[in-house]
């Protein structure tokens, strides 16, 4: 998932007429921006299970959910503190994933001692009608720069983020409550992690100068831009080894807004 | 075999209930009180109270039918002193009331069905009395031989009617009929001719009770169940029953039975399982899937049930049953059980991978926090 989107990545920035002339900046004084991006993602949660041969696709997401990546749904706000040599700016994101799979008979690669070992003769089978459910709410504080001294020439602002994160989970059982580990015990809880991010941002208002004075004026969006970064997000307490792990590496595209 | 429209309205399974419930409502000294196990159907010109089909089936038929009823008919807001003739009817698979004619016709012939209409009590009364057929049995009512033994395999659907012929304002009593009559009389009545009077107590309107009491009686059971399109689904503890979708709105539910298959893997499959020993059942609510669960039905886990199911119509008749197949409730995991089996470190078991020693990278993330925190609070109050 992650070579395709890169090869999206790569297929779009060819495609950006880099000769075009280019008019200058457009709009009034920006203050801030908003984002809303989406990222495939995949939970880092079976990392932590040193799984034996035969048994590699037996952790709990990949046997849950298997292992294509999900959506994850970024919403992001930032305020900008310096605009002198490209902008550096500070701020949050929320976001929202939820995955659910089919219910487990049991457990194929039974932990034995202190490893796991494989074992044929437990269960493979998977409920046909209950399921469960994993759902992360990341919540993420950040700072970025974007090297936008250039934007005016060419429409392309290369990126660098990087931020502390806490990821809020949340397991659902069968019967679509709150699943527990144990009783009393309720599968929920937070990871703090960290995560940074490279990319580029494509300026829109490039290709439209008049549509983007047009948006300016009527909704104060000063800039306009087509995002896409590669995000590394560490999500285990700091390297932990008692905690979920919900880190990924991925490719994160969406829309930004200056205001 | 009639697929009957279905009302929003609840349905009452035996008649009888419906009745009883009928007693509560009928007026104070109306009548002379019947006898403690007589059920009193009422029948009212403006129906309202009877309009749900009351289905008798099967088994409730010879039960029901046999029960000895007061049928009840009230007219009301008539003039006290106006004269009336007032009839209870039947009709049989009729959508509508009888034709006056024919009405007639039924009552001269004492209780011939003609053209579906049976006339069961006629009277010519004062128009506020009330009129009843007392202390009969409903069988006896029905203008159906075959319905006594309950043993036919047909539908019908009987229609209990009240209908109030008022005599016109102002006319002391019927004049006998043959008597000599001085037409001009200034009012329309019906069948007079010449000097001679036909019919003498028609006048003023007609009012048929606008909504009839309504027996269905079902002898019909519905027909069985396509068993390739019921599927058994594996729940957690649970076995799922799912029912095809269906047309057929006679089906209005389904009964799914089971029994403990004697062998573990469920290859005893000899017969129903509402044949063999333990056997127990379970009606769905309408044709919405069944869920069947160790707690609230007592399945066993890992051990193997047959299942079966039969179609019951809206009379409460239940179809053929047929053989749905073997069952094994299990426990499937949650993800939360699944991780704790795994010994995941979350739940306190024993980490089997360390993590990436990222303390630094968070503190050098945690740092730049900082410094943009601080930046803000600068430029706040630079301005």
């Amino acid at each position: 998932m992650n070579q395709r989107n890169t090869a999206l990545l790569s297929a779009t920035m060819s495609l950006l007429p880099l000769s075009a002339a280019a008019e200058g900046t457009l709009g009034t004084k920006r203050t801030g921006n908003i984002e809303i991006r989406y990222a495939p993602y995949k939970p880092d949660m079976d990392s932590q299970f040193a799984l034996p041969a035969g048994c590699e696709d037996q952790g709990p997401y990949a046997r849950f959910f298997g292992d294509e990546d999900d959506g994850l749904l970024l919403f992001g706000f930032q305020t900008h503190l310096i605009q002198k040599y490209g902008t550096l700016a500070a701020g949050g994101n929320i976001g929202y994933f939820n995955v659910s799979g089919q219910a487990q008979a049991g457990l194929p690669c039974r932990p034995v001692g202190g490893g796991i070992a494989s074992s044929a003769d437990l269960g493979t089978e998977e409920s046909e009608v209950d399921e469960s459910s994993l759902k992360i709410v990341p919540v993420q504080g950040e700072v970025s720069y974007r090297l936008t001294i250039w934007e005016d020439l060419v429409p392309l602002v290369p990126v660098l983020r990087a931020g502390l994160d806490y990821y809020m989970w949340r397991m659902g059982s069968t019967s679509g409550g709150l699943a527990k580990f144990e009783s009393g015990q309720s599968a929920s809880g937070g990871t703090w992690g960290w995560h940074y991010a490279l990319g580029l941002h494509v300026l829109l208002d490039y290709f439209s100068q008049s549509m983007a004075a047009d948006f300016d004026r009527d909704a104060g969006v000063n800039s306009t831009y087509l995002t896409f970064e590669y995000m590394h997000a560490q999500i285990d307490d700091f390297g932990s080894s008692t905690s979920l792990r919900l880190g990924d590496k991925t490719v994160v595209f969406g829309l930004g807004f200056d205001m | 075999m009639k697929s009957t429209p279905h009302s929003s309205t609840p349905r009452r399974r035996v008649v009888a209930a419906v009745l009883l419930a009928m007693i509560a409502a009928a007026p104070a000294g109306a009548l002379a009180a019947p006898a403690a196990d007589d059920l009193v159907v009422e029948i009212t010109p403006d129906g309202g109270k009877y309009d749900d089909l009351n289905p008798i089936g099967i088994e409730s038929c010879r039960a029901d039918l046999r029960k000895i009823v007061t049928l009840r008919a009230l007219a009301k807001d008539y003039t006290a002193g106006d004269l009336s003739q007032k009839y209870i009817y039947v009709t049989r698979d009729k959508a509508s009331s009888c034709d006056p004619d024919i009405l007639e016709q039924a009552c001269a012939s004492k209780g011939t069905e003609i053209d579906g209409c049976t006339c069961l009590y006629r009277s010519d009364i004062d128009a506020k009395s009330d009129i009843s057929l007392e202390n009969v049995a409903l069988s006896t009512l029905l203008p159906d031989e075959g319905l006594t033994a309950c043993d036919g395999s047909a539908e019908s659907i009987y229609r209990f009617y009240l209908k109030v012929v008022p005599s016109k304002r102002g006319t002391p009593a019927p004049v006998p009929e043959g008597s000599a009559f001085k037409q001009n009389s200034g009012a329309a009545d019906a069948g007079m001719s010449d000097a001679t009077v036909v019919d003498a107590t028609t006048g003023g309107s007609t009012q048929d009770s606008a909504t009839p009491l309504v027996l269905e009686i079902d002898l019909e059971p519905p027909t069985t169940p396509d068993v390739e399109a019921f599927r058994l689904l594996s729940g957690d503890e649970a076995i799922e029953v799912s029912f095809p979708s269906t047309d057929n709105a006679e089906i209005v539910k389904y009964e799914i039975c089971w029994a403990a298959s004697g062998l573990s893997d469920g290859s005893a499959s000899d017969g129903g399982a509402t044949g063999g020993v333990g056997a127990q059942c379970r009606l769905s609510a309408g044709t919405e899937s069944v869920r069947l669960t160790a707690d609230d039905d007592g399945l066993l886990l890992e051990r193997a049930y047959r299942f079966t199911t039969a179609a019951v119509d809206d009379a409460d008749n239940r179809g053929n049953e047929v053989a749905l197949g073997t069952g094994i409730p299990r426990n499937f995991l949650d993800l939360a059980e699944y991780y704790r089996q795994m010994h995941g470190p979350e739940t306190g078991g024993c980490v089997q991978r360390p993590g990436l020693r990222s303390a630094g990278f968070g503190l050098a993330a945690l740092g730049l926090a900082v410094l943009s925190a601080l930046a803000v609070g600068r430029r706040r109050r630079n301005r």
